[in-house]
Order: C-alpha cells, then sequence, then structure tokens
C-alpha cells in the first residue's frame, strides 16, 4: 500500500507507528520468547500483536502507555498459544521432526528462561516482562493490573525460587 | 523511556547475594532475547492490517444480513466481528450472531455530573453516547432497595445506607449492629451452593488440618481429601498428613455406591453441578513419584479440569481444560442445569466458558468489541457464585484501556445480552470497577438490574435494562444484598 505524502494525517500516523513498531518490538519478542520458549512463534505473536495494535492504532495512539497496551495484548496471545500447543501436542508428536537451529540466544539464556516458565503464573509474567520486556516495576503493575508493591514482592519471591532452583 | 534496570530505580545491592546472583543472571539473560525489530516487519504489518481490513468488510455483509435474519436488535451496530466464537469446532455459530450494542466511550461526550457531595445526593443520568431507550418490564419483579456504602468494607459499626434504585433517593442511613450484620451474612451464605452442588467437610480424620469432602450426588458420594487452605505452609503440616497427598497436593478421590469407577486416582478438588449431573475434577500431571511426606511439592506442573457424567462415575471423563498452571486455576462453577461450566483462571480475559452439551469453548468477548488488551472480572459477589447471575447467564466487568463495561450475557440465548457502559469519570481516574446484579429479580440480561460502581470517581450507578442509569454520588459500592458483613473482614 503506498500513502500520500500530500495527506499530513498519514504521513504522522505512519511515523509514529513506526517509531512505536522499532521501539516495543526488541521488548516484545523478549518477553514472547520467555514465555514461549520458541524463537518462531515468539516473532509471530509480536507482529500479530503489531497488527491487531496498527488495527487500532488511532486509539492506540492517544493511550498514555502504548507499550503497556500492546504487551497485555501479547500476553493473552501468549496464553491462547500455548492452548493451542497443548490441543495440537498429541497431534504433531508423530510428525516432529528436527527443526534446522537458527542463531538465537544462548543456552544459558534459554535455560534461565526455561526455569522462569516453571514459576507459577504472576511470578513468572513479572520476572518475564520486568527483565526480558525491559519494563518497570510500575509498568508491569500496569500491564497485569495489580499494585506495585504486589509486583516488587511477586519478583523478590520469583528471584528467591529461582535462586533455590538454580542454586549450583 | 527510563529502563527499568536503572541503578537508581533498581538497586541490586539491596538484594541478598543470591538474589543479586539471579538479578544479574536475569538482565543478562533478558537482554539475550531482545532482538531489533525486523526490517520489513513494518511492511508486512501493514500488509497484514490491509488484508484483515478487506476481510472484515466481506464478514460484515454477512453478519448485516444474519442480524436482519433474526431481527432480534436495532442498537448500536459497527464492529463486523459480532459472533461469540467457539473456541474449538463450532455446531451452531450462524445461532449466535448478536449486535454490538456497546457504544465506544471515544466517541461519546463526557458525562455531566456534579462534584461529590458530603452526603449522598441521588440524581439521574442518562449514560454518555446512548439514546435512553427503555427495557420492556422485568417479569421477575423489581427490588425494594439497594444497599450503598461510602467505604470499600462495610463491617460492624460502619454506615450504611439504603437507596430507592428507580430514583436514587436515600431511604434510610444507619450503622451496622449486630443484626444487620447478621442479615448481610446470611445473603452472602445464601449465594453458595447455587453454582455447585452442596458439599460436607467433615473433620474426623486422624491427621491434624486435613478435611474430608463428601460430595452426595443421588445414591452416589463422592469423597476427597484436602489441605485446609489452598496453597498451605507444608512445613507447618502434621507429618502424619503429609503421606496422603503426592507431590501435586493431590489426595486419593473415591467414590461409594458406584459399579465402577473411571476417576482419577488422586485430584485436587472436586466440584459438581448444582443439579448433580456433572463432576468436574481438578487433575494434575504430576511430574514426580513419591508422596509429600519430605514436604516438598513439585512446582510447574500441568493442570487439567475433567468432566464426568456425576451419576456415572464408570464412565471415563473428559478434559475439558488442560495445560493450566494449578496456581492460576480459580473457581469452577456450573450454570442451574449443569449445560455450561465456568473456570477462572489468571491471566485470562474473563472466566473460560464451556458448554458441556456442545463440547465447545465460548469466548464471552468475542463480538461485542473488546478487544484483546482488555481485562474482565466477576461481579461483587462472584466469589461465592462464579460469574453466574440466575440461570445460563453471566455477568463480567470488562476494563479496557477506553472504558469499563458490565456485560451480561445469557449462554444458552447468546442475543439475551445486555452491556452497560461505564460513564467517564469527570476529571478522576476509574479505579477499582465493581458491579453487582440483582439475581433475585433476574429474569434475562435485557431486563437486569444491576449497579456499577467507580471508586475514582467515588460514584456508583443503579440500572434496569438499557434504561437511564440513575447516579449515586459518594458511594463507592453499591449492591443488592445487604452490606455490613464481610468474610475474613
Amino acid at each position: 500500500m503506498t500513502e500520500s505524502p500530500a495527506d499530513p494525517t498519514t504521513v504522522e500516523l505512519a511515523v509514529s507507528f513506526d517509531e512505536f513498531y522499532r521501539i516495543e518490538y526488541p521488548g516484545l519478542v523478549a518477553v514472547a520468547t520467555a514465555l514461549t520458549g520458541s524463537l518462531e512463534s515468539a516473532e509471530d505473536l509480536t507482529q500479530d500483536t503489531m497488527v491487531a495494535s496498527l488495527m487500532r492504532w488511532q486509539r492506540v495512539q492517544r493511550l498514555e502507555r502504548p507499550g503497556g497496551w500492546a504487551h497485555r495484548v501479547l500476553l493473552n496471545r501468549c496464553t491462547s498459544w500455548w492452548r493451542r500447543r497443548r490441543t495440537e501436542a498429541n497431534h504433531l508428536a508423530r510428525l516432529r521432526r528436527v527443526e534446522p537451529s537458527v542463531a538465537g540466544p544462548s543456552p544459558d539464556s534459554l535455560a534461565f528462561w526455561g526455569a522462569v516458565r516453571t514459576l507459577p503464573e504472576r511470578h513468572r509474567l513479572v520476572m518475564v516482562l520486568h527483565y526480558a520486556g525491559d519494563r518497570s516495576v510500575a509498568e508491569v503493575a500496569s500491564i497485569l493490573q495489580v499494585p506495585e508493591g504486589t509486583v516488587r514482592s511477586d519478583l523478590t519471591r520469583a528471584r528467591a525460587a529461582l535462586a533455590t532452583q538454580l542454586g549450583d | 523511556m527510563t529502563s527499568p534496570l536503572d541503578p537508581q530505580q533498581f538497586d541490586a545491592r539491596q538484594l541478598d547475594p543470591a538474589e543479586a546472583r539471579i538479578d544479574a543472571l536475569a538482565r543478562q539473560a533478558g537482554g539475550d532475547l531482545r532482538r531489533p525489530a525486523p526490517t520489513d516487519g513494518i511492511t508486512r504489518a501493514k500488509r497484514a492490517k490491509h488484508t484483515k481490513q478487506m476481510t472484515r468488510l466481506g464478514g460484515a455483509g454477512i453478519a448485516a444480513v444474519a442480524i436482519l435474519a433474526i431481527g432480534a436488535f436495532a442498537l448500536n451496530g459497527g464492529d463486523a466481528d459480532q459472533t461469540i466464537v467457539p473456541a474449538t469446532v463450532s455446531t451452531f455459530e450462524s445461532d449466535l450472531t448478536v449486535p454490538d450494542s456497546i457504544p465506544d466511550p471515544t466517541e461519546s461526550a463526557p458525562p455531566v455530573t456534579e462534584a461529590p457531595d458530603e452526603t449522598i445526593a441521588p440524581t439521574s443520568t442518562v449514560p454518555p453516547g446512548t439514546s435512553p431507550v427503555t427495557s420492556p418490564t422485568n417479569a421477575a419483579g423489581d427490588p425494594d432497595v439497594v444497599y450503598v456504602g461510602t467505604d470499600f468494607s462495610s463491617l460492624f459499626g460502619s454506615e450504611v445506607s439504603t437507596v430507592d434504585p428507580t430514583t436514587g433517593a436515600i431511604i434510610d442511613t444507619f450503622v451496622v449492629d449486630e443484626a444487620a450484620s447478621d442479615a448481610a451474612r446470611a445473603a452472602q451464605d445464601a449465594l453458595v451452593g447455587l453454582s455447585t452442588a452442596p458439599r460436607s467437610a467433615i473433620d474426623s480424620r486422624p491427621e491434624i488440618g486435613v478435611l474430608d469432602y463428601e460430595v452426595p450426588v443421588g445414591d452416589l458420594v463422592y469423597r476427597h481429601t484436602v489441605l485446609p487452605s489452598e496453597i498451605p505452609v507444608l512445613t507447618d503440616q502434621d507429618p502424619d498428613a503429609l503421606p496422603l497427598f503426592d507431590r501435586c497436593q493431590q489426595a486419593e478421590l473415591s467414590v461409594e455406591g458406584a459399579i465402577g469407577s473411571a476417576l482419577p486416582a488422586r485430584a485436587r478438588s472436586i466440584v459438581a453441578s448444582p443439579d448433580g449431573t456433572r463432576l468436574a475434577a481438578v487433575v494434575s500431571d504430576c511430574p514426580v513419584a513419591g508422596t509429600l511426606a519430605d514436604g516438598e511439592p513439585a512446582t510447574g506442573f500441568d493442570t487439567s479440569v475433567l468432566v464426568f457424567d456425576a451419576s456415572r462415575p464408570d464412565l471415563a471423563g473428559r478434559a475439558v481444560v488442560d495445560g493450566l498452571d494449578p496456581f492460576s486455576l480459580g473457581s469452577i462453577t456450573f450454570s442451574e442445569d449443569g449445560r455450561f461450566m465456568a473456570v477462572e483462571v489468571f491471566g485470562a480475559v474473563g472466566p473460560r466458558l464451556f458448554d458441556l452439551e456442545a463440547r465447545i469453548e465460548l469466548d464471552l468477548a468475542s463480538g461485542l468489541g473488546i478487544d484483546d488488551g482488555c481485562t474482565a472480572a466477576g461481579t461483587k459477589w462472584s466469589r461465592f457464585i462464579g460469574p453466574w447471575v440466575g440461570g445460563s447467564s453471566v455477568a463480567v466487568t470488562v476494563s479496557c484501556d477506553d472504558g469499563h463495561r458490565l456485560v451480561i450475557r445469557d449462554l444458552a440465548k447468546p442475543d439475551a445480552l445486555l452491556a452497560v457502559t461505564l460513564p467517564a469519570a469527570a476529571g478522576a481516574a476509574s479505579f477499582a470497577v465493581s458491579a453487582d446484579v440483582d439475581r433475585a429479580h433476574f429474569d434475562r440480561p435485557e431486563t437486569a438490574w444491576f449497579t456499577i460502581c467507580d471508586a475514582g470517581a467515588v460514584t456508583c450507578w443503579v440500572g434496569r435494562g438499557n434504561n437511564p442509569l440513575v447516579e449515586l454520588p459518594g458511594v463507592v459500592q453499591a449492591s443488592f444484598l445487604p452490606l455490613g458483613f464481610e468474610y475474613g473482614g
């Protein structure tokens, strides 16, 4: 689709979304990777979230934290992804094959996020949003719609659990 | 954007050494996952948007024909995505087409409200962006009063008022005494068992703190042992009690009076539908053998909800939900006739709803113009009764960045729908939005009596169907049940 540079509204809108895309993509894809453990699925889920943002861009861009909205959308999509994956797992088990390896996070990082995925859901989400998504405590609280104190205590408990789990 | 890892915001030196090590590891692992946006990503997003818009335009025509065919509504149109979409295979999708009756708050004029007074001053307002629509008569009658309070909790000694639900006029203001507190407690107790079959807790075991639950269904009695709290401190448990549980904290499940049993040997919890037709068992795929005798529970295991014919435990059950984190699983409740089941799951957009006869999952949010970024919660007393407000109808409050809504929907007749937008708070951010539905006079969603409160605006509203809302300024809670007692309070 070609956008007319003569239309200032279109140009401004496009630039704003482009900036949003470039700024938010790294954090979103990190959150999706941490939650799903799949680089490929994480990119798809992030791209789907970006399309959802663009579809509603006139409303999303007026939000105080468009990135927070996008993270909520992404978390919902990751939850749906897990549901679908569980359903599909049985059917795909016999068709499983070795995927070609692609450059990605280090094995240590993947192991760390694998451990995070064993935590209770809210602990998992605060760890992922804070460390992978690079979101502040206040932003995590806003995304999850819980008080900031809850996020802090969840972070403390999650780190303690991980310290035990990854002790050696 | 300020980085959350800025030392001024987050000082790792305040952490103990073990936590600090995890903090450093997490920073490194987090950074390792962040990748720059793909160069063609924006172009692909715009192309996908264009494709989706074209698809929606095509779908809108089909939806419009369906609405004309059923001739059900003439409310605010708009979004083409107007169907309750089963999450799995649809068997009745064409029967569930409903209009989007939620006005877009961004296109609505702000409500004309006066600053909250010290006293409760009743005024009547029309919700913004909607023209007054008179709802049909409520066949179940009308409530006499609405109970309102200026504090978030109304306990013994606090002040509560009753107001006329049709005018908002104050009828009485009183201090909660013992009688009022007892009445409030009795009203809440009466909700228990409306969405689940009654069960008895029997404290007869020799092990301290462990209870046996009995769920009688016809001639059968289901028995299950539970730890006394949802997430117990296992080291405080009676050592004799721990061997009763496996590492996923499941205990033996049995049934008395049945010829055979296909039930799982162990379960985390069980619940039967109020009509005794169905039994749900929460079961974890415990990855670690052995028992809890050493007090070490497993974490990160998958949990499922299995549903059985409660009268035929010899028949195999069906996994309706699986892949759950047990700590994100809330209550399981049923419609009166056991046909529908609601499962509260933290992180999901509202309760997950299942039609157990059609064997499909229903998406309450789909078709209502509610996008993925919204969250949903139950109503004021849903901790006792789940989302159910009568028969097969559910009620949830939906919070989106553009506003809050109360949605009431009959799952058996999905075109029976009421969606009310919370009036925007004048000069105040909405928070702690809560709602109540008058279950005692519930006939159908379109004629339901409801309250909706915004603590940010320090205002509640009471309404029936699409009738104009009656504003109750200066209060933060409003209920059709007496206020004056809260469990845990």
